[in-house]
């Protein structure tokens, strides 16, 4: 048999990887505490690569391996927190462990790293501290004691985890020594063995080669060991078969964490009666998994072409073999998605480090919290989120956070804590940054953003706190003043945007000063097969993706609406955002749109409207080249069923071509509360002999009083009502509001943001529903909204926000706030 | 116990009898075989043991270390059950080889 080397080599690299990337997590955290079981994890990982190296004759890789193993193993025997300076060597290693390992598949990287400087770091302390260890000083540990802590570090293969967790079952190591077994013969043990393999507890047993680190004070010391998978704690059960054990190691129990999760077997092969055991993993090339799912597309298409086919043809039979066909390539296609995704832990586990040296090179101390490791995402999505999540960490710790001196002073933890969190939001993967550090200074972006003349001077004016967030991802915006290996180039955040808008997602930014700052990411969970709608517009068919759409709605053109010359559409008393695709699009031959589909993305929330529906289907998503990053309105095209192709079209570049600003939603739906009364409801009344109506805006009060009660104040109307003090609109524009004294009136009371103000009425006539349009001229004035016929009367109606405005500024203050008698 | 020294061989038989002895005796009588002469190989025999205490076992397989330590291989020769037992048990790797006799 031919033995393929580079697959071999490739299989070493990329587990080597692994490794590595553990390691630098265990690190990190032995920093912290001191846990045995980190160490030991950590030593058969070096262990392993080191035995892999050999084959490969790296020399290096194993010197290093060796010398790192022994500096851990002094720590593991001192039983100390390792310092800050021995993690920092450690990391080293790793990093040179890594370039040597990675330089393995090229030669002349091999020879151009030098680790000599690291091993000679890691071998200098070596025989001082190798002095204190105590296994190795005579009459420290004795035999028995020895023996125990090298067992402890056995290695137990995965599968016997696998078995003991699938079981529930009590996973340990027992040793014997077959000199102390009282009376018993070889036959004894043989038929005690027998019992424990009948009950399937018995995975391993054979001799221990006294080089594993087993010594005893005995002369005739035999050492035997038993790996068990037992119903019942092991010295039970070993005491039960009248057994004398050495040492019981338990590497898992029901309900704990396993002791140790990794493997090299301390048994020869071929010695497990548990024959029926079997490697439950497989390492796979990327590329291989990406020909599958490519081939997946294929037959995702062709299942759709056969379905429509199916569904014209009157043939039952074949109908029936389509839907099973159909039935079998879905669940294929889930299946082959899944073996892409991997959990975000294996992109998370960097960052500890990365905030770590971060902080050092700052002078800041920051922890790093992260949430959600355990959720999935396409492999391909998860190396292009890499990047951009290390700049925005970074900057959260050299931008976000303030020194310990300062935070100290603001009552603050000296240490600042960054929140790395993941969860599934919508169909899209919500990835969070969260720091508790200084936040946003806005004005400090402004000017920044004026300065280096990213943006005008006037845009920048006017902007909210939204908008100058925006500015961060401006293409060269930096606030940083110096230039530094960590920041300061203002290469950052654009790329951040650039790369995660690559993959269809966005990045948002936030913060308030002081209190911290918050980056959203939101990524599309996979890219390459979507369950799709599809519709049509003006002749042309269009996909859109299922994941965005809220509801599809019939249009009842009484509810369209047009308001500063955007079209809305009032959706169960809410207003909402229309756009039209045909007018978006451009296309040519226009038509009247039947209905429209309710979009809803992270940022956006708005109608698109559409000729008709077609059908629903899984689409396979080709994607487009960006032609102009600025004019996105497609995710990509898809190859439909009948073989032709449609665009994919992208609700959240659809949102931002229509100019529907950051928050519109919520934005459209505040005005649409005041917008949709507005439209709806007037409140008409009758005053000196005149109909005039205003539209209502927040419910009004309308309650009975004397004509008594208005005063006059500082030449303002007031109404003392229940001690509060309510200013009146003055409608003498209009009429003349003349009463006697002894007169009841109608005072309509209305609350705006400013404050209540009261309108005097002979009386109030109606609620009217559906007031016809009203004639607006420009001769009339402000204070009129415009005048309308209602029956045979003349109805005038008020233009009560600009009313009210004019009386805040008029207004004492304190009467505006409707102060207290 | 018999023993005796050929060439570069050391022959030894134990029985039944020498095998029920005190442990500590038969490890005495088994290392006067090498005393004084390091052959390259010794064959111990075992007459008419089906079965045989762990506790001989023991010092036995023992033996066979401390002469590995010393350069001499130790090939046991023994009934088929006993040596069946000792094979299934993964105890042959005690032992250079395993040999059957009657």
């Amino acid at each position: 048999m031919d033995i393929n080397y580079q697959e071999i080599r490739d299989s070493f690299v990329a587990t080597s990887r692994d490794i590595l990337q553990r390691s630098e997590t265990l690190l990190l955290e032995m920093e912290k505490s001191v846990d045995a079981n980190l160490i030991t994890e950590l030593l058969r990982g070096l262990h392993t690569i080191k035995g892999n190296a050999g084959i490969f004759e790296l020399d290096a890789v194993i010197r290093i391996c060796h010398a790192l193993e022994t500096r851990i193993e002094e720590i593991r025997d001192k039983g100390v927190v390792p310092s800050h300076d021995f993690i920092d060597l450690a990391l080293t290693a790793l990093d040179k462990l890594q370039s040597l390992i990675g330089g393995q598949q090229d030669p002349s990287a091999a020879s151009k790293t030098d680790y000599e400087a690291v091993l000679e770091r890691l071998s200098a302390p070596k025989a001082a501290s190798r002095q204190a260890t105590p296994a190795e000083t005579a009459g420290t540990l004795n035999g028995l004691e020895w023996s125990k802590k090298k067992t402890s570090q056995v290695r137990l293969p995965d599968k016997y985890f696998e078995l003991a967790k699938k079981t529930n079952r009590f996973l340990s190591f027992v040793a014997l020594d077959l000199f102390d077994q009282g009376e018993l013969t070889v036959r004894d043990l043989y038929e005690k063995l027998q019992v424990l393999h009948r009950e399937k507890s018995l995975l391993a047993f054979g001799a221990l080669p006294k080089d594993k680190g087993l010594t005893s004070d005995s002369a005739h010391f035999l050492p035997y060991y038993l790996i068990l998978c037992t119903n019942t704690v092991v010295n039970e059960r070993i005491a039960e078969l009248k057994l004398r054990p050495l040492i019981c190691h338990s590497f898992w129990q029901p309900g704990h964490t396993e002791k140790s999760p990794e493997a090299a077997v301390p048994v020869e092969p071929g010695t497990s009666p548990e024959g029926k055991l079997r490697e439950t993993h497989l390492k796979v090339s990327v590329s291989l998994l990406n020909n599958l799912i490519e081939i997946t597309g294929e037959i995702v298409l062709a299942r759709n072409a056969l379905v429509r086919k199916a569904d014209t043809s009157s043939d039952q039979a074949l109908s029936t073999m389509a839907k099973k066909l159909s039935y079998l390539v879905a669940d294929l296609q889930d299946k082959v998605m899944r073996t892409r995704l991997q959990p975000l832990g294996i992109l998370f586990q960097r960052f500890p480090r990365l905030v770590r040296e971060t902080a050092v090179a700052t002078g800041k101390k920051a922890e790093l919290r992260v949430t959600g490791s355990e959720i999935e995402l396409d492999k391909a999505i998860i190396d292009e989120i890499a990047d951009p999540l290390v700049h925005i960490i970074r900057n959260a710790v050299d931008h976000g956070m303030e020194s310990p001196e300062v935070r100290r002073r603001l009552g603050k933890a000296e240490a600042g804590t960054i929140t790395l969190a993941a969860e599934m939001r919508e169909g899209n993967i919500v990835i969070t940054v969260a720091d508790d550090g200084a936040g946003l200074d806005y004005e400090r972006i402004r000017n920044t953003a004026v300065e280096k003349g990213l943006i005008s001077r006037d845009a920048a004016r006017s902007a909210g706190e939204q908008e100058i967030s925006e500015y961060l991802f401006l293409s060269g915006f930096s606030t940083k003043a110096e230039v530094s290996t960590i920041s300061g180039r203002g290469v950052g955040m654009d790329v951040v945007r650039s790369n995660v808008k690559s993959l269809g997602g966005s990045v948002e930014i936030s913060g308030k000063t002081g209190e911290g700052t918050l980056v959203t990411l939101i990524i599309p969970q996979t890219l390459s097969i979507l369950t799709c709608l599809i519709v049509e517009c003006a002749g042309f068919r269009f996909v859109v993706p299922q994941q965005n759409i809220v509801e599809v709605v019939k249009i009842d053109h009484d509810k369209l609406k047009t308001i500063q010359s955007k079209k809305a559409y009032e959706l169960r008393n809410r207003l909402l955002p229309l756009v039209e695709t045909s007018v978006l699009i451009g296309l040519a031959g226009r038509s009247e749109a039947s209905v429209f589909l309710v979009l809803k993305t992270e940022k956006y929330h708005f109608g698109l409207t559409v000729d008709s529906i077609l059908d629903t289907e899984e689409v396979v998503v080709k994607s487009l080249p960006h032609f102009n990053d600025d004019n996105q309105l497609f995710a990509g095209a898809a190859i439909m069923g009948d073989a032709q192709i449609a665009l994919i079209l992208d609700a959240a570049g659809i949102g931002k071509q229509a100019n529907l600003q950051l928050g519109d939603a919520d934005r459209s739906v505040k005005q649409a509360k005041l917008l949709q009364v507005e439209t709806t409801r007037h409140l008409l009344f009758a005053a000196a002999g005149k109909q005039i109506a205003f539209k209502i805006f927040s419910n009004p009060r309308i309650e009975r009083i004397s004509a008594a009660a208005v005063e006059s104040v500082v030449g303002r109307k007031i109404v003392n009502f229940r001690g509060e003090i309510i200013p009146l609109l003055s409608l003498d524009f209009l009429i003349e509001q003349v009463y006697s004294a002894d007169a009841e009136l109608a005072l309509i009371i209305l609350q705006s943001d400013t404050g209540k103000y009261g309108i005097l009425a002979d009386e109030v006539t109606d609620v009217i529903s559906d007031l016809p349009l009203p004639r607006r001229d420009e001769s009339n004035a402000a204070e009129i909204e415009g005048i309308t016929i209602l029956g045979e009367a003349t109805v005038v109606i008020l233009n009560t926000p600009y009313l009210i405005e004019r009386a805040a500024r008029r207004n004492l203050p304190e009467l505006a706030a409707g102060a207290r008698l | 116990m018999n023993f005796f020294r050929k060439d570069q061989t050391a022959f030894i038989s134990l029985t039944v009898h020498d095998l029920q002895a005190n442990a500590e005796e038969l490890w005495n009588e088994l290392n006067y075989v090498f005393e004084g002469f390091t052959p390259q190989t010794a064959r111990l025999r075992l007459h008419e043991c089906n079965n045989i205490s762990l506790k001989s076992f023991s010092v036995i397989a023992t033996l066979a270390e401390k002469l590995k330590s010393n350069g001499t291989t130790l090939d046991l020769e023994g009934p088929r059950p006993l040596l069946a037992l000792l094979r299934k048990m993964h105890l042959a790797t005690c032992f250079k080889s395993l040999s059957e006799v009657d």
